[in-house]
């Protein structure tokens, strides 16, 4: 499917509340979405949402022959795929754009930043290493895929265990988690990526949603000239060290705005790495009591309906979730946003004795209609 | 005129002789096609088989290779089964990597023959954890027109059976390795598995089963390839796939079964006196 | 042959969401004991020329493991669910437009298949697409001494000597689908076809109460 392309007047719109310093979903400018983890039975596999976005990681690892130039470091590999389960205009098996921009930025995020010890991986030099592949699926894209996606990939692989290898003479045996405790991935720092939308060249909006970052990445022309706005990700680790910078679309000639996302992405991270590290921990002590541990507890009954209040994806600024309103009111002050009810279109007309007739009301069709008397101008 | 009918009411085409109890192809309902089978027709190859059910041909070639059982199982050793079907044996095929369907009848086959345990792979290891025998079995498919993994099982069964392991002597010390063709033993295979393939077709309020359809059948009768497919081997049933086509009932579906153990009868019996004549 | 539990149907517990995504038509994640499987549905919608046909809907199936490479393994999945879910949709009213069903394995410990296609037929009815019947798919394993056991647990499917996978529909419990693996005797198979086909009524009864739980909200 083709992907769908957002109006002039939509974009103008979210153009005009941001600068009045709204946002869709109710949110602050530096406000994200609710970050949840959930780890898999398996070790090294997690579901992390963001709001409604929604990704899986998964690390596997198998036994190669190392790089020739590399010969005692083991190998890390990134694959990232959007499937159709994200958003119906992405196609089966096609790599895209976005994939190979997500994919070169983990890569740039993770390997080139050098966060893992990959030396700790090898097994035999020259012979046989460890190579660690982390798979990434995106399961719903509603924007920030990318800061989604980097605490999937840090959070998979900070819980990653390898089996235990022992070297008796030239062989090698491989325990299986049975035999001997896993080991884990030794990490130096957590580094996370963090996205801002830019907008006006002015405003930086923190964990931007779908429609956000396809408004801020087009540029559209209105009354006060060119307005133009990118997406800025920044990545840093917990120390507040910068790892990654990335900009997409237009330049940006205020040079204080980098300054200041830097700072906000500073905080940021610190709180997503402490955040992975505490369910880590608390994963961890789960599995010790040997509590199982699956992917079904992320099933729950209280999200049932997209009409439901929790899944209110419109939202005002100073609206409470957990403010007791009654469904009544909700629709009332949704009423603002986008929800009026068509009047009715058909008309119970008496026509003959003893029956009745539905009609078409009049100047009730959606269509506009022409006719030569208007009077409109 | 009956081209230009089939083109124009390709469904009442096909339901008009079903009604009449007769299928496109002068068949009865419960009538195979012949069955032509032959062994070691291709020299080149370690074994061989072609058979011609009908108007499908298939072609199944052996190699053997040597190589080192893998880590995890360091007494087995392998047996590879490929089915190709390629531009060549019907309109439907591109040529490129194999597509779906091809990759599924692949599957399949090699799930049949792989839950009939026919083969014993440690049979094919030579010395544990340094030497097994690699069997590459390349089914490639001429002529497509239905019931393909029938005639896939029944080439692969039959080449392995006139298949002969040479002797090697492995030496342990120097690692060497030394291939006697001269002296040769028959690969030792357990039982017969024999494949019979269904198309399930619904004319209300009855529900037909072809045996042994062909391609034109299988399109009529819905989805990709037969819908039923049974496989019979050594009084036990190593197989029994059904996929798409109109649902079964359980009356048809017994009937179905004491078909497919007849058929596979006949099968066997084919395919022995095919091996007894090569012997001679 | 295992009287004791003639009639004693315990199915492995089962845990479903519908709506599971925002993005999709339809979709739906299901637990059948510790496999977990998400489903996603979009459709009718709008594909390549050359791949409509103009007598149904086209039914494109993706199947997702969890890591690694895809296989030919996957391609024998995909073509099980896409022929089950071809019957049971009724592809005819969207004629010239493309469904598309992405599943996305994310457990699994015996029983993927079938824990597959209940999640589709899940989705499915999630998304409102107009369909014959539901289906329902039960498994059944035979043990070591010969022994049928309904819906096995990781550890029976490991010991088994013979899986034997099922799908009915809804109406008259007719055979949509069946699979097996391992060799079995003719007597076996009837009587765990038999068994599975009480079973799914088990099955069907889940998917009712799903969706009335589900649609007393809307």
């Amino acid at each position: 499917m083709k992907e769908v392309f957002l109006s002039n007047c939509e974009k103008s719109f979210i153009q005009k509340i941001i600068s009045e310093g709204h946002r869709l979903d109710g949110r602050n400018y530096n406000e994200s979405r609710k970050l949840n983890i959930t780890f898999g039975s398996q070790y090294g596999s997690c579901i992390v949402s963001l709001g409604e976005t929604k990704i899986l990681s998964q690390v596997s690892c198998e036994v190669v022959q190392p790089k020739q130039i590399r010969p005692n470091e083991g190998i890390l590999y990134i694959n990232v795929e959007i499937s159709p389960m994200a958003a119906p205009q992405f196609e089966a098996n096609r790599q895209t754009d976005l994939t190979v921009y997500l994919n070169r930025l983990l890569e740039k995020c993770y390997k080139d930043s050098k966060c893992i010890d990959l030396e700790s991986l090898c097994i035999v030099v020259e012979e046989k290493v460890w190579s660690l592949r982390v798979d990434i699926k995106v399961l719903n894209h509603d924007g920030n895929l990318i800061e989604c996606a980097s605490i999937a990939t840090l959070a998979s692989l900070a819980h990653f265990k390898r089996p235990d290898v022992t070297r008796s003479g030239e062989k090698v045996i491989i325990h299986t988690l049975t035999e001997k405790d896993p080991i884990p991935t030794v990490l130096y720092h957590y580094p996370v990526c963090s996205t801002f939308a830019i907008f006006n060249n002015n405003i930086l909006i923190s964990d931007p949603s779908f429609i956000e970052e396809s408004v801020c990445t087009s540029s559209i022309s209105s009354e006060e000239g060119n307005i133009s706005g990118g997406l800025l990700v920044v990545g840093m680790n917990q120390y507040k060290e910068l790892c990654l910078l990335n900009l997409t679309g237009a330049a940006i000639y205020n040079s204080s705005i980098v300054h200041r996302a830097i700072l906000s992405a500073a905080d940021k991270c610190k709180s997503i790495v402490d955040l992975v590290k505490k369910t880590i921990i608390s994963d961890d002590n789960l599995r010790q009591k040997r509590v199982k541990i699956n992917f079904g507890d992320i099933i729950t009954s209280d999200h049932v309906q997209s009409l439901s209040r929790k899944d209110l994806s419109i939202c005002l600024k100073n609206f409470d979730l957990n403010e007791k309103t009654s469904p009544k009111d909700e629709v009332m002050m949704d009423d603002e946003s986008d929800v009026e009810l068509e009047p009715s279109k058909y008309d119970v007309v008496p026509s003959l004795p003893q029956t009745a007739e539905i009609k078409a009301k009049k100047g009730a069709s959606t269509w506009i209609e022409i006719s030569s008397d208007s009077e409109e101008d | 005129m009956a081209e230009v009918y089939k083109l124009i009411h390709p469904v009442k085409y096909f339901n008009d002789y079903i009604n009449r109890n007769v299928r496109p192809d002068g068949r009865k309902f419960e009538d195979q096609r012949n069955i032509k089978l032959n062994v070691n027709a291709i020299k080149s190859t370690d074994a061989s088989a072609v058979v011609k059910c009908g108007n499908t041909t298939v072609v199944c070639g052996i190699k053997l290779e040597l190589a080192k059982p893998k880590a995890e199982e360091p007494d087995f050793g392998f047996l590879v089964t490929n089915v190709e079907l390629l531009p060549l044996c019907s309109s439907k095929f591109r040529p490129g990597p194999p597509s779906d369907h091809a990759q599924v009848i692949s599957n399949i086959v090699a799930d049949i023959f792989a839950n009939s345990k026919s083969v014993n792979l440690k049979d094919l290891c030579i010395v544990p954890d340094k030497l097994a025998w690699v069997v590459y079995c390349d089914m490639v498919c001429l002529d497509n027109d239905g019931s393909v993994v029938d005639a896939c099982i029944m080439t692969l069964i039959t080449s392995l059976k006139s298949l002969t392991l040479p002797k090697v002597n492995y030496d342990v010390e120097t690692e060497e390795i030394s291939v006697d063709t001269s002296i040769r033993t028959p690969l030792n295979i357990n039982g017969l598995p024999v494949a019979t393939s269904f198309a399930v077709y619904q004319q209300s309020p009855r529900s037909i089963v072809l045996i042994d359809p062909s391609a034109y059948e299988e399109e009529m009768c819905g989805g990709t390839g037969a819908n039923l497919i049974i496989c019979w081997n050594n009084g036990q049933f190593c197989g029994i796939q059904k996929f798409g086509g109109s649902n079964l009932s359980n009356e048809a579906e017994k009937k179905t079964l004491i078909i497919a153990k007849e058929r596979s009868k006949l099968v066997e019996k084919v395919i022995e006196t095919c091996l007894k004549n090569e012997i001679k | 042959m295992g009287v004791e539990d003639e009639n004693n149907f315990k199915l492995r517990p089962m845990k479903c969401e519908l709506n599971y995504l925002s993005k999709s038509d339809g979709s739906a994640i299901l637990a059948q004991g510790e496999t977990v499987v998400l489903v996603s549905v979009n459709g009718p919608l709008d594909i390549k020329s050359n791949s409509q046909s103009i007598e149904k809907a086209t039914l494109e199936v993706l199947f997702c493991g969890k890591g690694g490479k895809p296989s030919v393994a996957d391609r024998f999945k995909e073509n099980v669910i896409k022929q089950t879910c071809e019957t049971a949709i009724l592809g005819c009213l969207y004629p010239r437009t493309g469904i598309s069903l992405t599943i996305q394995e994310l457990e699994d410990y015996g029983g993927l298949l079938t824990c597959t296609v209940n999640c589709a037929c899940l989705a499915l009815l999630n998304s409102g697409m107009a369909m014959r019947h539901m289906v329902a798919a039960i498994s059944c394993a035979v043990n070591e001494v010969g022994n049928l056991v309904l819906e096995p647990s990781y550890e029976q499917v490991q010991s088994s000597r013979a899986l034997l996978h099922f799908v009915f529909e809804s109406r008259e419990k007719n055979l949509v689908t069946g699979f097996t693996e391992g060799s079995f005797s003719e007597d076996t198979y009837e009587e765990a076809l038999a068994r599975c086909r009480l079973a799914s009524e088990l099955v069907f009864d889940f998917y009712r109460d799903i969706v009335r739980k589900y649609s007393n909200v809307i």
